[in-house]
């Protein structure tokens, strides 16, 4: 249901910005609009990951960072190197994701602290490993892969289709998708019914990882210059596109094409903002009170309905209970 | 009721754990082990630390070293509290750069000074008022409703400054650099934040604090008002952190509107480290004030092996890892089993 309030406030809005914008509606913009929104539906991919077990990643940022920064350092700039910097990547991304795993599925460390604290230690090791002024000049096949496009359709909105496929697929036909919702459901009741949680949560947060870093490819083929600290605004973005998207932020409901909803209304949004030249302030602002509402409709909506009865789970976060 | 008072009464001593307890329950060994690593730690550093600075140990180091340590020891009790209701603070980055900005924005005379000092002490429990009422009447989870405020705080900073800058007069530094009785005023700070903090726990609202972290049903039945202590400890954890702001700028005499973010993590960890869990229910203030030193020790550490100052944080982050590591391997092995299903 969510999924079809957020298209129509989508189309609402696009109506709405066109006509207040000119130019909105042009070819070319609708083109970067869809970068942006493939680059923001990526990152949100592996939020949705950590949010349908009912956790959060906040290591996002600095894993898409990672990726970017390391593809620019590595390759120099030059295509050739990309064949054997993408799989170093991919093994960073998957260490990452181990190391979030284990701490959550293993030691059952909550996922926000878990992840704030991975994203801290990965920046820090970051500025250690390159400095503060690395190589920056991304791959000319990344920006062409990003900003092409094929017989008139652009790549990324192909690329968005792809993702969009594999991770539905993943979520919703496959063994580990279903147990990935029940786990979000609740934890006790998946492992009353065989399911092993800790294994689940590892293999989560190592797909929410490489998503991210397929996120922070993206980003540097659409900047087409690295720099420290280019995921940062990613942070708050790709929790607010799942939670607007309908996901419940307790874990358990929720599907991806309502978070690339939830990331089509951010990105016009942002635009809006821009265009009306609002500072940083404002924007941070507005998506801090995005977020309450998107919390309050998505999840508080329903617990009014059950009068007297108050919510269990108080704790920071429901993947506790596994024992 | 009666058993709770048992309960929680002896559970934390001035130290954070309590022998008498040990004798009766011979499962209690994991509280022990957790309450005593954070002394543990930090003595270990102190020991690194004198070593390759021999000079660490003078009267003249530790002054320093209590005055690094202000800002996040203000804003990592504000976090314990909270923690100890089971939830978590994280706007607490939010408001340290909305009052760093108010601060070296407003602050340029001396008698700005005095009435914004006091406008700050007096209404700074309002931002953790937001939250609470969101958490507890809401019935938003914690950390999602305190990350919303982080950004509106942080936010509002960036309106207010755009960039770093501001000047604050320095008859602020006054807090920090200044004598009473001959003690340096952080000296009096800190002992007055310890010996309150094992205080506190102690008195009706920290028992109520800590039966809401343990068990939220149970306090409620016992006719503890849940929703209004949950309110009041977010408050306190605000008021606490305007604190640890007018510590900040009494020290840097500028502003900065992203200063804060570098500090939610940090209360995290010095929460962590000195011994409260997250689950809520059981810590201390006093391991949380050891917590917050050893992080502070760590930087210093960092910064005496001629390391990037980047080790630092990277430290931090492994540290909170591993302790939260070795509370589960501890509870694991020691405990009941009860304490890591809740």
């Amino acid at each position: 249901m969510q999924i079809l309030m957020v298209l129509i406030m989508n189309i609402l809005l696009f109506v709405i910005v066109s006509t207040v914008i000119p130019g909105f509606g042009g070819m070319g913009n609708i083109h970067n609009i869809i970068i942006q929104v493939l680059i923001l539906a990526a990152a949100a991919a592996s939020q949705t990951f950590a949010i349908l077990t009912g956790g959060i990643d906040l290591s996002i940022p600095w894993i898409m960072t990672t990726s970017g920064v390391l593809v620019a350092t590595l390759t120099k700039g030059s295509d050739e190197a990309l064949v054997w910097v993408i799989p170093i990547i991919f093994a960073v991304a998957v260490i990452i994701g181990l190391f979030n795993g284990i701490g959550i599925g293993f030691l059952k460390i909550y996922p926000i602290i878990m992840t704030m604290a991975t994203n801290v230690i990965i920046s820090g090791g970051i500025f250690v490993y390159v400095g503060f002024a690395p190589p920056s000049r991304s791959p000319e096949l990344l920006v062409e892969l990003i900003h092409g496009s094929i017989l008139g359709i652009p790549n990324s909105l192909l690329i968005l289709i792809v993702i969009a496929l594999v991770i539905t697929v993943i979520l919703s036909l496959t063994t580990f998708g279903r147990q990935l919702y029940a786990i979000g459901t609740s934890t006790t009741v998946s492992k009353f019914s065989g399911i092993t949680p800790s294994y689940i949560l590892l293999t989560t947060y190592v797909f929410s990882s490489i998503f991210a870093a397929i996120a922070g490819l993206m980003l540097l083929g659409f900047t087409s210059t690295a720099y420290t600290g280019m995921g940062d605004n990613y942070l708050f973005i790709s929790i607010t596109a799942v939670i607007v998207g309908g996901a419940s932020i307790l874990g358990g409901s929720g599907h991806y094409l309502g978070t690339i909803m939830g990331a089509f209304l951010i990105i016009i949004l942002n635009s809006l903002l821009i265009a009306f030249n609002l500072e940083a302030g404002y924007v941070k602002i507005f998506y801090g009170l995005v977020i309450l509402l998107g919390v309050w409709f998505s999840s508080g909506s329903t617990s009014w309905l059950k009068i007297g009865k108050r919510r269990k789970s108080r704790d920071i976060d429901p993947t506790i209970e596994g024992g | 009721m009666n058993e709770l008072d048992d309960k929680t009464k002896n559970r934390s001593g001035f130290f954070g754990v309590n022998l008498r307890r040990i004798k009766l329950q011979q499962s209690n060994i994991d509280e022990l082990l957790i309450g005593l690593l954070p002394y543990l730690i930090l003595f270990v550093l102190i020991i690194w630390l004198s070593f390759i600075l021999p000079a660490s140990f003078s009267l003249y180091q530790i002054k320093n070293m209590i005055n690094l340590t202000m800002v996040l020891l203000l804003m990592a009790i504000g976090q314990t509290i909270v923690v100890l209701t089971s939830g978590i603070d994280l706007s607490v980055g939010g408001v340290l750069s909305l009052i760093s900005v108010i601060t070296a924005s407003m602050m340029n005379t001396e008698s700005n000074v005095i009435i914004v000092v006091i406008i700050l002490v007096a209404f700074g429990w309002l931002p953790g008022l937001v939250n609470g009422l969101l958490v507890a009447y809401g019935k938003i989870q914690p950390f999602i409703a305190t990350l919303a405020t982080w950004f509106v705080w942080a936010g509002l900073a960036l309106l207010i400054m755009p960039r770093p800058g501001g000047k604050i007069d320095s008859s602020l530094g006054y807090i920090s650099v200044g004598n009473f009785l001959g003690i340096s005023n952080s000296f009096w700070l800190f002992f007055f934040i310890i010996i309150g903090g094992a205080w506190f726990l102690k008195t009706k609202l920290g028992l109520e604090i800590r039966a809401i972290g343990s068990d939220r049903e149970a306090a409620y039945f016992s006719g503890i008002n849940v929703k209004r202590i949950e309110v009041i400890a977010y408050s306190l954890s605000s008021w606490l952190t305007v604190l640890g702001g007018l510590m900040l700028g009494a020290q840097t005499l500028s502003g900065d509107p992203t200063v804060g973010e570098t500090y939610i993590l940090p209360t995290i960890a010095a929460t962590v480290i000195g011994g409260t869990q997250l689950s809520g229910g059981k810590g201390s203030l006093s391991g949380t004030a050891i917590g917050a030193m050893i992080l502070t020790y760590l930087s210093t550490l960092v910064f005496a092996l001629r390391l990037q100052p980047q080790w630092a944080q990277m430290m931090q982050g492994l540290l909170l890892i591993s302790t939260l590591s070795f509370h589960f391997i501890v509870h694991k092995v020691f405990g009941s089993g009860i304490e890591v299903l809740e």
